[in-house]
């Protein structure tokens, strides 16, 4: 059974198409996730679930009941959600234990339940309440203000948790542990999850489920495993992950045959091809593709060409090479830094494995 | 060793420059305070042969508060006009500024600048315009009562307790709004936001998130706004001498503008006031440094989601537009009115009105001596305050030790000191000098007062240009002269321009000091409508406001042209 179900929703500001028809379907404890650019709509298309924005188009549902829809539009206090917002937004004028507490308040909680639910929850977060309970959001560090506004979020058994890039104002060693924390606490809860962020890596590592959107849009959705691998949309392949981006100028969709360059056809199999009728583009990843020196591998094999390194760029644990093809046919690749690997100006045989290439 | 001395130098002299300027500054500034406090302890004017030393003064005034009489009834008064102008005044002031910046009303946009309008003029249209409508025999309101119901008695009498407090309330609802206005811009959106996900209906957020969290900085705002309250001359000075209600700063007043003048009496008179006016300072500085715990910083560039009013909206639209009538534009077509109404007139009708008032000033000697005084005191101590200000607010933001610290405390001081007793105070230590009833004693007085306003916005803009801006001129070869010259002057000129368009504004208006420092050829227009007012000339003085507030009106307007600026930043007194 989904616990939220969004259709259709659609909202502007303005001129702005901030947010435009979004269908959306979380599961029951599934945790899952909004990536895209800044600007892409993903806070807005979280706020309307939250109640904080009226939609102008669709419906929200959440756990079976319409919060938006056809004359319908439940206010933000009554939807019994949890959020975490990017600026904390811990008040500043209420301690740790009663910034926690309150949503425990307005849904008058019995005091000694209210007391034992805190603790609980603050002890969860990494805050025991004998040493941080009586503190002001002024004493503590931004990370911890983020774990109060997270005990917060959560006190009340909300129906579905929302985070608006809860993490990026955290600097990066914070939100490592930050990012365990709250896939930890995920797995132990099991609430309903929507995550909204800009960065991949963060996506990758929370979620059961990846949603990219561009331009108020959803492009592609699916696990995180699946949209780095299986990229459907040239955004995606290009917005997760790195990836080389060669125009197809001949396609032979019957043998596979895909040409890139004068004199370079690549084949890629079935499986990889997302546009089969008119495949404009051929992706592969930086690190996907291999080199074997100067040695040809064995005769075999597909996708095996000749190539110059233009540059080699050591990145410490990896060399990321410049290579030409074919005169106006570049590409980029990773290799794991080791002993005997090619210097600018060798000839070296590349392999585009076909498993890894994919034709858009 | 001359060359080494030549190192020593060059390595104290920015800082000898810092000592230098404090020196200034302090003198400056602990001049008419001194003068105060001396003045309060001698026994004749300044001056004159037989001055002593003496106790006497003090104890009139410091005994007198706890006997019945003067000193009594007018500490007395002044307080309890102070506090609930104060408090209905920031009540209305924190109304406003939530209705405006975080609901979805009509005319959200208008009113904010609408009650923003006060700030252009001066304390006295309020007081012209409600005389004019509430005078008990005469006032518009009665007449028009008197007629409607044949009833013999007045409906409303503006010289009265309650008369001065309506009005005074009136007065500062703009300042309250803008000190509030900016809590809320500054205040996190999604704080309210969390307290709705967190299942808090409207009046709970309003009462437990955002009001508390306003509380710090409102209570700063009123603790400024009951300052400038109980310093307030021109309002309960008018209105009150009708029925012997003086307050302080009012008997500071009639001290120094008696026959012969009681100056010891008035110095320390003053120092009442001014340990008054200290309280409060004190209490707003305490809760100010406490700010962390009140106000959080946006995060989000745009604006917050507002909250819908429902069917709340036309009721909070009808008491916006109920207060920007009664507090300005009602008093303002008063003053109009009676402006246009030539002296001897008694009746209504509009065939009476005519611009006689106005050609009439320009006929008049003293008036058009008191036009030239004010625009010029008011463009120089602008242009004063500006120059000084950029270079002292320069080398406070940028220079940070003991002496700059000092520095921008000290050019703070005066702004606390009430504007009677700062007059009073500049009198004693000017009274010897040639400066003494001339314009340049005015001059010094308002670039005393107001050099805060350069300080501290011009420090304030300094902080936002980037350091490296400097630095990459310096790298390029410019001197730190021509780094000032190039990169900051042109980075700051919309602040410089807003700095010099406050100051300007303040000093078109300046009453209470003014009026105990102008000497015959000093006269100032602010004094002359005091005058003409309290000669009972209600239709100069009227005119004379009009004209104030025109001049102000068509400067602001050139320097949103010119500057791109708005009179947003906070302005005094
Ligand atoms: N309150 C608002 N007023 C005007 N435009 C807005 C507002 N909120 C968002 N937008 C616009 O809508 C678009 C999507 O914004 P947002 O949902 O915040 O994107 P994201 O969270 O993905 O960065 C942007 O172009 C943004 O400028
Ligand atoms: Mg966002």
């Amino acid at each position: 059974m989904s616990d939220i179900r969004i259709q259709g929703l659609a909202k502007s500001y303005g001129e702005v198409a901030a947010v435009k028809g979004i269908d959306l379907a979380v599961e029951r404890g599934e945790f899952v996730t909004l990536l895209g650019p800044s600007g892409s709509g993903k806070t807005t298309t979280l706020r309307m679930v939250a109640g904080l924005e009226q939609p102008d188009h669709g419906t929200v549902e959440v756990g079976g009941t319409v919060m938006n829809g056809a004359g319908v539009n439940v206010p933000a206090h009554r939807r019994n959600m949890g959020m975490v917002f990017q600026s904390y937004a811990v008040w500043p004028h209420k301690t740790v234990y009663d910034n926690v507490v309150f949503p425990l308040r307005m849904k008058r909680v019995g005091r000694g339940e209210q007391r034992a639910r805190v603790e609980r929850m603050l002890a969860m977060v990494g805050l025991p309440h004998e040493e941080y309970g009586r503190r002001f959001p002024a004493q503590l560090s931004g990370g911890q203000q983020q774990r109060v506004a997270l005990a917060r979020a959560l006190v009340a058994d909300p129906q579905v948790i929302l985070y608006d890039e809860p993490l990026s104002n955290l600097d990066a060693k914070l939100r490592d542990s930050m990012r365990l924390l709250l896939r930890s606490i995920h797995d132990e809860l099991g609430v309903t999850a929507l995550y909204v962020t800009h960065d991949q890596l963060e996506a990758m590592v929370l979620s059961d489920r990846v949603c990219v959107m561009n331009h108020g849009e959803i492009v592609q959705q699916g696990a995180p495993r699946d949209l780095y691998e299986r990229p459907s949309d040239l955004f995606v392949a290009e917005f997760i992950g790195q990836a080389n981006v060669l125009p197809i100028l001949e396609a032979h969709p019957r043998d596979g045959v895909f040409q890139v360059a004068e004199g370079i056809a690549i084949k890629v199999p079935e499986a990889n091809r997302r546009n089969a009728a008119r495949p404009q583009k051929l992706v592969i990843r930086h690190h996907q593709i291999r080199l074997h020196g100067a040695a040809a591998p064995g005769a075999e094999r597909d996708n095996i060409f000749g190539a110059v390194v233009r540059h080699a760029m050591y990145l410490g644990d990896r060399v990321r090479y410049t290579l030409e093809i074919t005169a106006g046919c570049t590409l980029t690749a990773e290799v794991v830094a080791e002993a005997g690997l090619p210097e600018p100006g060798a000839t070296v045989w590349i392999e585009l494995p076909g498993a890894s290439c994919i034709v858009i | 060793m001359p060359a080494r001395s030549a190192v020593l130098l060059s390595a104290f002299a920015p800082r000898l420059w810092s000592w230098g300027l404090l020196g200034a500054v302090a003198l400056l500034v602990l001049a008419p305070l001194g003068a105060l406090f001396y003045g309060a302890v001698r026994s004749h004017a300044p001056g004159s042969r037989r001055a002593t030393w003496t106790l006497e003064n003090l104890q009139a005034v410091y005994g007198g508060l706890f006997e019945s009489g003067w000193a009594q009834s007018a500490t007395i008064n002044s307080i309890t006009v102070a506090l609930p102008v104060t408090l209905i005044a920031c009540a209305l002031g924190v109304f406003l500024a939530w209705a405006v910046t975080r609901t979805d009303m009509w005319g959200r946009r208008l009113f904010e600048i609408a009650f923003l309008l006060p700030m252009l003029y001066s304390p006295l249209v309020g007081v012209i315009g409600w005389s004019v409508l509430a005078d008990p025999q005469a006032g518009l309101l009665n007449y028009l009562w008197k007629a409607a119901t044949g009833a013999e008695h007045s409906l409303v009498n503006v010289y009265s307790y309650t008369g001065i407090v309506w009005v005074m309330v009136l007065y500062f609802v703009p300042y309250a709004f803008i000190l509030n206005v900016g809590t809320f811009r500054a205040m996190d959106p999604a704080l309210e936001e969390a307290a709705a996900i967190s299942g808090a209906n409207l009046w709970q957020r309003l009462l437990k998130i955002t009001f508390p969290i306003m509380l710090g900085s409102t209570a700063a705002a009123a603790l400024f706004i009951f300052t400038l309250a109980l310093e307030q001359f021109a309002i309960p000075g008018f209105l009150g001498s009708h029925i012997r209600f003086d307050t302080l700063a009012y008997a500071i007043y009639l001290r120094t503008n008696a026959y012969p003048a009681d100056l010891p009496g008035a110095a320390a008179a003053g120092t009442l006031l001014l340990v008054l006016a200290a309280i409060g300072l004190y209490w707003y500085r305490r809760l100010t440094r406490r700010a962390e715990r009140f106000v959080t910083v946006t995060a989000r560039g745009y604006k917050p989601a507002l909250t819908p009013l429902g069917k709340l909206r036309p009721v909070l639209f009808a008491l916006c537009v109920l207060l920007f009538l009664a507090g300005v534009a009602i008093p303002l077509a008063a003053v109009t009115l009676r402006a246009l109404i030539p002296v001897r007139t008694t009746g209504l009708g509009l065939g009476a009105l005519s611009l006689a008032n106005f050609s009439q000033l320009f006929e008049a000697e003293d008036i058009l001596l008191g036009l030239r005084n004010s625009v010029y005191l008011a463009a120089g101590a602008a242009t004063v305050c500006a120059a000084l200000g950029l270079l002292l607010g320069f080398r406070v933001v940028r220079r940070k030790g003991r002496e700059t610290a000092a520095t921008d405390y000290l050019v703070a001081m005066p702004i606390g000191i009430p504007g009677t007793v700062f007059g009073v105070g500049m009198l004693w230590a000017y009274v010897g000098t040639p400066l003494y009833l001339t314009i340049w004693i005015l001059l010094l007085a308002f670039v005393t007062r107001y050099l805060v306003y350069g300080v501290r916005t011009l420090g304030a803009g300094m902080m936002q240009v980037d350091r490296t801006l400097e630095e990459a001129a310096t790298v390029a070869g410019a001197s730190p002269l021509r780094t000032f010259v190039f990169v900051n002057l042109p980075l700051l000129r919309p602040v410089i321009a807003s700095t010099w368009l406050i100051v300007f504004m303040i000093v078109m208006r300046e009453v209470s000091a003014s009026v105990i420092l102008y000497g015959v050829n000093s006269v100032t227009l602010p004094v002359l409508t005091w005058s003409y007012l309290v000669d009972g000339s209600y239709g100069i003085a009227s005119a004379l406001a009009i004209l104030q507030m025109l001049i102000v009106a068509a400067i602001v307007v050139v320097f949103r042209w010119a500057f791109g600026v708005d009179v947003k930043t906070r302005s005094t007194d």
